[in-house]
């Protein structure tokens, strides 16, 4: 279908898009395409604001990790030169005195990487006849904890003599299982199930003990504040 | 009629979908001249057209991810721009199919023009294009001056293939009567 018409047309195709559109038209193009522009922007500061977030992430894990690196060496230093009266006077154990049961979840954490835990402390504990494995360490960093625990919980000897003995005895029940657990060792064909009782034994015994201290210092806070109240009265 | 496309046409529009603000002045200096001349010859109006401009690149930069090389990018902002055109006429209450009562009078149908004899100008096509009604204009154009078949105006327009043939024939023929009255005037 190709007349005369058609070829003038096609040859002369050029010669047809002779008129111009107004340099207005792209004024409002990009008036059009501006708002856009200015959208993108927030996008991109999004990212920015996701790399701010996993920076303050890293830089908490940084110092969580440096503060309970810190604290436990604090710890093993002072289970290696203990001294009893220094224990005592309850301010120079900053973890272990925490009498919650957020402690325990510190212990599982610790758990966690036991054989991290310095080995070089020869302090006499219930895994020394132990093989040195993994578990083992993991019970040596319990038994001092609960030792630790332990030596709290006799300041309240004298004041508390009774709450004292019904609170080391509930102890005492859970310590008795562990060494019959211990005795049961070397002798168990199922290592592992042993140890892993002694373990979860010894974690019991730490939450126990988290629990009393926590009732010690609930009845040492009443009593203060009653005390301030009568004062008050008077 | 489509016009080969060079590398850097494609390597423009990549560059527009990566968001680069330069690149779309640059496509639109490129194409704005051909899609403005080809909207004006179907709406026959100069603000008309130049809306038509406005939104058919507004809409083709904010699709332009969704441009997938089917065609060339040329051809794909055609279509954005033919189709706008069309809605512009259709929105005006300007008929596209039901023409021929218009135009029926001043035509010997079957007896072609002596196109050979007619001294063709650009100039003159240009106006005689203009005077056209809109359905004959439409066609028209469509095919002599964007170089789409009877199928594609067809489906452009959702009309039967037959009426696109007649509607051409009859629009080219008052096309060459315009150009001879004009001529002997």
């Amino acid at each position: 279908m190709s007349s005369p018409l058609e070829k003038f047309v096609l040859e002369n195709r050029e010669k047809f898009d002779a008129e111009t559109p107004d340099p207005k038209v792209w004024e409002k193009i990009s008036e059009r395409l501006n708002p856009e522009s200015e959208k993108a922007t927030p996008i991109r500061t999004i990212p920015f604001k996701r790399w701010l977030a996993a920076a303050a992430v890293i830089v908490m894990i940084g110092i969580t990790t440096i503060l309970y690196y810190s604290l436990r060496q604090n710890k093993a230093t002072e289970v290696a030169g203990k001294n009893p009266s220094q224990i005592d006077s309850n301010n120079h154990l900053p973890v272990i005195n925490i009498p919650t049961d957020t402690s325990t979840q510190i212990a599982r954490k610790e758990a966690v990487a036991p054989q991290k835990i310095n080995s070089g402390n020869q302090d006499p504990s219930p895994s020394k006849e132990l093989p040195e494995t993994g578990e083992n360490k993991e019970m040596f960093y319990y038994a001092k904890l609960i030792e630790l625990k332990h030596e709290e919980l006799k300041t309240l000897e004298k004041d508390e003599p009774l709450l004292y003995r019904q609170f080391s005895g509930d102890v005492q029940k859970l310590d008795s299982v562990y060494h019959s657990l211990k005795t049961q060792l070397p002798n168990n064909s199922n290592r592992e199930q042993v140890i892993e009782a002694m373990i979860s034994n010894l974690q019991l015994q730490i939450g126990l003990l988290n629990k009393q201290l926590d009732i010690i210092k609930k009845i040492k806070h009443s009593k203060k504040s009653a005390y301030e109240k009568a004062y008050k009265s008077v | 009629m489509e016009l080969s496309v060079p590398i850097q046409h494609d390597e423009l529009v990549e560059r527009c979908r990566r968001g680069d603000r330069r690149s779309f002045g640059e496509l639109y200096q490129k194409y704005s001249k051909a899609m403005y001349n080809t909207s004006l010859r179907i709406v026959n109006h100069t603000a008309d057209a130049e809306d038509v401009l406005q939104e058919s690149f507004v809409d083709a930069f904010a699709a332009i991810e969704s441009f997938a090389y089917k065609s060339t990018f040329g051809a794909w902002l055609k279509r954005i721009v033919i189709n706008k055109s069309i809605n512009t006429l259709r929105k005006k209450k300007m008929d596209i199919i039901d023409i021929d009562k218009t135009s029926a009078v001043h035509l010997p149908e079957e007896d072609e023009f002596d196109e050979e004899g007619l001294k063709l100008k650009v100039e003159e096509i240009k106006k005689a294009v203009k005077e056209l009604p809109n359905g004959y204009r439409t066609v028209l154009t469509l095919h002599l001056f964007e170089g789409y078949d009877q199928e594609e105006i067809a489906e452009i327009l959702q009309i039967s293939h037959a009426t696109v043939r007649t509607q051409y024939m009859r629009a080219k023929q008052k096309l060459l009567f315009i150009i001879k009255q004009g001529g002997l005037s």
